[in-house]
């Protein structure tokens, strides 16, 4: 039995009541969408020869109390649809995906029926219940192994019962603690234990040279050098000397201070920014496709140097500051209590009120941030797409576009400035009103000789008074940059939690020689839920054949490809090479037999000889010559005043579209790979290159298993056998000749390419 | 087993196979044992006869493939349109006459002053003007976006590029003295 969801109890009697056994039953499951577009609780359940939808909502009441006093709290469905169908009668049972939402159908007879409707949070679940039924009709029964597998574990947090937002990331955010991060955060502190442990030291020196230099500037200077029959009377030069002497240990010490943290904060964020493009790298491809790339890379720089500055200055100082407010106010409290108490009157408000000016100034900042960035981006767009701006003549509607926005851009920057400009000055007056109260009351207390107040204690308690404010001020602030330092940990964390969906097995297979044997087998796979791009393809390419692989445009050739790498898995099916299913080999042995040529071709910065060497690194100079050789890439190579040294990318020689595909042919052709892809390689290039390429390929493809992807036929005219794939679906297979005596798709396909041709007066 | 290394089809030069001479007003020009060069691309296909035999190629360039790595290996040679009749390996497999004719011909070709010194470098308004001393005696160039226009061949190895598309060699940029080093250590 397939639980996807636990029926309540109130459901499961009504399920019972309407003669259907829940607790048989092979699939039990949940949507939230009535068929009258409203919000309910849908449950479904399958048994060996209906399914049966009930519609409604699950009242709660409470029933009374226990003998603890604790409500008991009982349940109640109320029906409002309840429709059984018979599996038998219903064909074609499938999802139909509507924009937010979608339903699942079905035809009895001729006519469309209609079984439930869904939103997207259940698409999933959905997909079960079409694959279940369908498998139900077939065989009678259902591999509940298989599907378990599919459905992989529960998706919902065990906490709070709400869905995780992203399936894959068994994460969900309302629950993470705080704890498990703290605790994650701690790990990471340890790690750098003995840097945090030297900035202490040097910290609570200063801090404890700074508790001392009051006292002895005033306390002492008053009342022991100042003052007639004083301890030391007249030694004036010496307390100078002293106050200097301290001074220059203090200053020793921040110098200290500086340069270890100079050197920690280069060490930590190196350190962070290493382990996060080491996990990220480790992920697979799906995570970048998701994400986009400008944020990850933000995510590198920002989040690590966040990070550092929360280890090496914010934590640290936070203590720091803490401990010597405690310090101070400890010192105070027993100079003067009283005088104590009224200097910090203005304190809470003053804290009170800096948070609620935050609240304002965060939203200011969020906006002034907002419209930069948008400022930022339309400077880009123009100048990248400088080339349209001109040859339509809109650089005056670009102009205004960039004004307005600048206009606006400003506009958030002045209010940011002009409020600070108001509002800073009158927050800090208040809290300098304490120290006016400190010398009123101060002062009277000295003229009027209360207690033990005297002129140099006064003027202890102001000094020590006017120390508070930083620590104060800090104080005030951390809050801020503590959350925005969680929410960057958070982040990092993300990243480190991220599972890659294409994992290597637990001791994979190592082949040692790759014969080159390809079989896909029944393979269905999609990018989203319930849109199948492949869907249960199969066929068999024998080691040292060429397959051709023809198609439209978007119909799924690319996936195929992608799919044999392994750059993502199969949903269902296999694909096995040399017999062993792709999922059990080792990633080397994978990557070492399988080479692909894609149509985006990337090259990295550097030099071409670089680029070509980047799957071989080690290998000889006659070697890269070679591939370039038989990739067309030699020839315009050594037209390059700096040969194979040229170096390409950002602010060097860009090359062509041609030029950069025969590159990376050069890189594929150089691993030596038993199984070469080519996806569309050829495609930027001429007719008469693409055929010297092709003249040498087919030189190099011999005893080596090719598949071509094209959708111009003249690149497949080598191929051993042709695959014609539309719509995700595989129609036809064969030999050319075949195909075109079976009058399909690809005799379509070859009539329109000859006719092009024929156009401009040539017979094909 | 499969190495693609003979399929690629290069003619490598050898003593055997080719010569060197000077034509009448000194340019490099060369004989080889080598199949008859076809006429245009589209013969290519059907390539007639591959039978190697003597011929008088007249006129060669020379091109240096890796420059940088290894100047005296792997150089191209090249009739007038740039296309390629054969690779020389190395140049010392040649002796005598046919190597000097090759180094000469290269020693024209990638002229470039050695900077031994940087006397100063004065920067104003995106431009950076240059005095230096090289081997070739004191000059002066200036340079735009400079940090752009200095290639890093290798963690020591520079080669600059004026406004004009001169180019300057640093070969070993720690060697330089320490003023100069210092001079240059912006832009590194």
């Amino acid at each position: 039995m397939i639980v996807l969801e636990k029926l309540p109890a109130a459901v499961k009697e009504f399920f019972i009541s309407k003669g259907i056994q829940p607790d048989e039953a092979v699939l039990t499951m949940k949507t939230d969408l009535g068929i009258d577009s409203v919000l309910k609780d849908v449950y479904i359940v399958i048994d060996k020869e209906k399914a049966a939808v009930a519609e409604g909502t699950v009242l709660f009441e409470r029933r009374g109390f226990n003998q603890n006093g604790n409500p008991v709290r009982g349940e109640e469905f109320e029906a409002a649809r309840f429709e059984q169908f018979n599996l038998a009668e219903l064909e074609d049972i499938k999802v139909e995906q509507l924009i937010s939402t979608g339903r699942v159908t079905a035809t009895s007879g001729k006519e469309p029926v209609l079984l439930f409707y869904f939103s997207s949070t259940y698409k999933h679940d959905a997909g079960i219940f079409c694959q279940v039924a369908n498998e139900l009709k077939k065989d009678g029964k259902v591999d509940e192994k298989k599907i378990k597998e599919l459905n992989v574990e529960d998706n919902t947090c065990p906490k709070c019962g709400r869905r995780y937002p992203d399936p894959d990331r068994k994460v969900c955010p309302k629950c993470m603690d705080k704890i498990r991060l703290i605790k994650k955060l701690a790990k990471l502190f340890l790690h750098y234990k003995g840097y945090i442990f030297l900035i202490f030291c040097s910290l609570t020196m200063i801090a404890g040279l700074g508790a001392i230099t009051p006292y002895v500037s005033n306390q002492i200077f008053y009342k022991d050098v100042l003052a007639e029959g004083g301890q030391y009377y007249g030694m004036i030069i010496e307390i100078i000397l002293v106050m200097i002497a301290i001074r220059l240990v203090s200053l020793g010490v921040s110098l200290i201070n500086g340069v270890i943290s100079a050197k920690v904060s280069a060490e930590v964020t190196y350190d962070m920014k290493k382990s996060i493009f080491s996990t990220i790298s480790r992920l697979s491809l799906s995570f970048f496709t998701n994400r986009q790339t400008g944020g990850l890379m933000t995510q590198i720089n920002h989040d690590s140097i966040r990070i550092y500055w929360f280890f090496c200055d914010g934590f640290p100082y936070f203590v720091l500051n803490i401990a010597q407010l405690a310090i101070f106010m400890i010192i105070m409290f027993t100079i003067n209590p009283l005088l104590t108490l009224y200097a910090f009157v203005t304190v809470p408000i003053f804290f009170f009120s800096f948070k609620l000016i935050f609240l304002v100034f965060e939203k200011l900042y969020a906006k002034a941030y907002s419209r930069r960035r948008s400022f930022n981006s339309l400077i880009t767009d123009v100048l990248n797409g400088m080339r349209v701006v001109k040859s339509f003549s809109r650089e005056a509607d670009e102009m205004k576009r960039f004004n307005k926005r600048s206009m606006k851009s400003a506009e958030a920057d002045t209010e940011i400035s002009t409020k600070a400009a108001k509002i800073f000055p009158m927050l800090f007056f208040l809290l300098k009103i304490g120290s006016y109260v400190v010398w009123g009351v101060g002062g009277w207390q000295v003229m009027m000789k209360t207690g033990t107040m005297d002129y140099a204690t006064l003027m202890t308690f102001v000094a020590y008074f006017s120390l508070i404010y930083g620590p104060i001020e800090f104080l005030a602030d951390i809050s801020n940059w503590w959350s925005e330092c969680l929410n960057s940990l958070q982040r990092l964390f993300e990243i480190n939690d991220a599972v890659p969906d294409v994992k290597e097995k637990e001791n994979p297979i190592t082949l040692e020689h790759v014969r080159g044997d390809v079989e896909f087998r029944h393979v269905s796979f999609s990018y989203v839920e319930n849109r199948k791009v492949i869907d249960d393809i199969s066929f068999k390419v024998p080691a040292g054949t060429t397959l051709g692989i023809v198609g439209h445009t978007g119909a799924g050739k690319s996936t195929l490809a992608n799919l044999l790498t392994r750059l993502y898995d199969v949903k269902e099916g296999e694909i096995l090479i040399d017999g062993v299913n792709v999922k059990d080999l080792s990633f080397e042995t994978l990557r070492r037999s399988v080479a692909i040529v894609s149509q985006e071709t990337y090259l990295f910065r550097g030099s071409i000889l670089e680029n070509i060497r980047y799957a071989c690194p080690e290998a000889t100079n006659e070697q890269v010559i070679a591939a370039a050789k038989i990739a067309s890439a030699h020839d315009f190579i050594i037209k390059y005043p700096d040969g194979y040294h040229t170096q390409i990318g950002f602010g060097n020689k860009e090359l062509s579209g041609g030029e950069r595909q025969r590159i990376s042919i050069a890189r594929a052709i150089l691993k030596n790979p038993r199984i070469l892809i080519l996806d569309e390689a050829t495609a930027a290039m001429d007719t008469q290159t693409e055929r010297q390429i092709q003249q040498a390929l087919n030189r190099l493809t011999k005893g080596r298993t090719t598949i071509i992807i094209a959708h111009r036929l003249s690149t497949l005219r080598d191929a051993d056998n042709l695959i014609v794939i539309e719509n995700g679906k595989m129609p036809e297979s064969g030999t050319a000749k075949e195909l075109l005596m079976k009058k399909g798709v690809y005799y379509k396909l070859y009539k329109m390419q000859a006719e092009a041709l024929k156009t401009i007066g040539i017979e094909a | 087993m499969d190495n693609f290394l003979d399929l690629a089809e290069i003619n490598y030069f050898t003593p055997e196979n080719a010569k060197f001479y000077k034509t009448k007003n000194g340019f490099a020009a060369m004989k080889a044992f080598m199949p008859p060069i076809p006429k245009d691309d589209l013969e290519v296909e059907e390539q007639q006869d591959k039978t190697p035999v003597w011929q008088d190629l007249g006129r060669v360039y020379f091109h240096r493939m890796f420059p940088f790595e290894t100047p005296d290996e792997f150089i191209s040679v090249l009739n007038k349109d740039g296309k390629e009749y054969g690779i020389i390996r190395r140049i010392s497999d040649f002796s005598g006459e046919d190597a000097d004719i090759i180094r000469e011909a290269l020693a024209k070709k990638y002229l470039c002053p050695e900077i031994t010194k940087i006397i100063s470098i004065k920067e104003q308004l995106g431009y950076s003007y240059w005095e230096v001393e090289t081997d070739m005696g004191r000059m002066s160039f200036s340079m735009q976006d400079t940090y752009r226009n200095i290639a890093r061949i290798s963690d020591t190895r520079l080669i600059l590029t004026d406004v004009d598309g001169n180019r300057y060699s640093i070969k070993d940029v720690l060697a330089l003295d320490r003023k100069s080093y210092r001079r240059i250590e912006l832009y590194l």
